[in-house]
């Protein structure tokens, strides 16, 4: 028995192994993470909720690093996405900036769509 | 008797790391509850100009976690323009991680998620979140947006790596890895690890030595074999430290939401 309780207290103790550091575990690809927005966005009319296809960083423009050729810029400085090739970053902050009242989702891995799409279709259908 | 033992010793491991490890656990708060923090997360940073910073969460129990350690999961946010699949573009962040891979614990890969996929697991609607100075935020979001964070990432995976060291990497030294590729302008990896031997200073792993070669016996996400002497890792209170250091943070709270945050 004593041998037990030993085995035991030291298999707890091994267990707190893994909060060592990191929990690099990702939920993007949860199926189930999909439904529940999908149903959440149906009882809170305030949060709608959409996938993203792609997202581009957007980068400090400051009038004077703007390369020449590109469409004319104000003076100050300006947000541009950076997927604009032909504009040069700034470090200068633009102070408060914008963010969507969308709750923005990554689409969940494809095989978890073909799950998610054919709960949807068996739903439809009764 | 001597079997039974095995096998509870066996069960309760694999809990643990099906608990630790894998993307399929579901939501331990309550989705309108991560959905409202998430979105407070990303108004506060955005209320403070912040283009580029470091966004921590906590994926264990609080009581869990060893002592000095409060967050699990270290990432970046970059502010971004983001094509929705409706057709209409909106502005927020996108998190770019390094994530375990599913079913090979001992492996990573990068993606990008969004704020209510990134708190989605969290055991805490806490965040940590340090925005680094203007000119630090610039060049991480360059080093994103040209794709040179990806020459960073080594895909052999352990929660307790060494960051003096290119052996083995996780999701924070990822991000201090991306971090001083940002502030020394470069993405050799031998010279950033010279220079994070040099100037960085990681955190203690207080934990006894047997459990941690029967953890990397058990474990394919646990190894010692990139550590001689004391285990130290990076944590997001490391990072802190080293930006607040060089006076490379301009602003680091613990976020509760709604405004209720705590200055680190």
């Amino acid at each position: 028995m004593k041998l037990t309780i030993k085995a035991l207290i030291f298999t707890l103790s091994l267990s707190a192994l893994p909060a060592l550091a990191t929990d690099s575990a990702h939920h993007t690809s949860k199926a189930s993470k999909h439904s529940v927005l999908a149903v959440t966005h149906g009882v809170a009319s305030t949060a709608t909720v959409a996938s993203a296809v792609i997202a581009t960083p957007v980068i400090v423009v400051g009038s004077a690093a703007v390369v020449s050729g590109t469409a004319s810029m104000q003076a100050g400085s300006a947000l541009a996405d950076s997927s604009n090739h032909s504009v040069k970053s700034s470090n200068k902050s633009t102070g408060p900036l914008v963010i969507t009242e969308t709750t923005i989702t990554a689409d969940p891995a494809p095989n978890q769509t073909i799950k998610i799409q054919q709960k949807q279709t068996i739903t439809h259908t009764h | 008797m001597k079997k039974y033992i095995l096998i509870a010793f066996i069960s309760i491991f694999s809990v643990t790391v099906n608990a630790g490890s894998q993307a399929n656990q579901p939501a331990t708060i309550a989705p309108e509850k991560i959905i409202e923090f998430a979105k407070d997360v990303e108004k506060y940073a955005a209320q403070r100009g912040a283009r580029a910073f470091i966004i921590a969460r906590v994926g264990r129990p609080a009581n869990e976690l060893p002592k000095g350690i409060h967050y699990t999961h270290t990432a970046i946010a970059v502010y971004s323009t983001i094509q929705l699949d409706n057709g209409k573009t909106a502005k927020g962040y996108a998190i770019h991680n390094l994530y375990q891979v599913d079913g090979k614990p001992n492996r990573s890969q990068l993606i990008q998620d969004y704020p209510v996929d990134f708190f989605w697991g969290a055991q805490q609607l806490k965040a940590g979140i340090i925005i680094p100075s203007d000119e630090i935020q610039t060049r991480l979001i360059n080093l994103i947006a040209t794709g040179k964070n990806t020459q960073l990432h080594n895909p052999k995976y352990s929660v307790i790596a060494n960051p003096m060291n290119s052996q083995k990497q996780n999701c924070t030294e990822y991000t201090l890895d991306l971090i001083n590729a940002a502030i020394y302008e470069t993405t050799n990896t031998p010279q950033l690890k010279a220079n994070t031997r040099a100037h960085f200073t990681p955190q203690r792993v207080k934990t006894s030595r047997i459990k941690l070669m029967f953890g990397s016996i058990l474990m394919e996400d646990v190894t010692t074999k990139d550590h001689s002497g004391k285990i130290a890792t990076t944590t997001f209170g490391a990072i802190n430290n080293y930006l607040k250091q060089y006076d490379l943070a301009k602003h680091s709270v613990n976020f509760y939401g709604k405004g209720d945050i705590e200055t680190l």
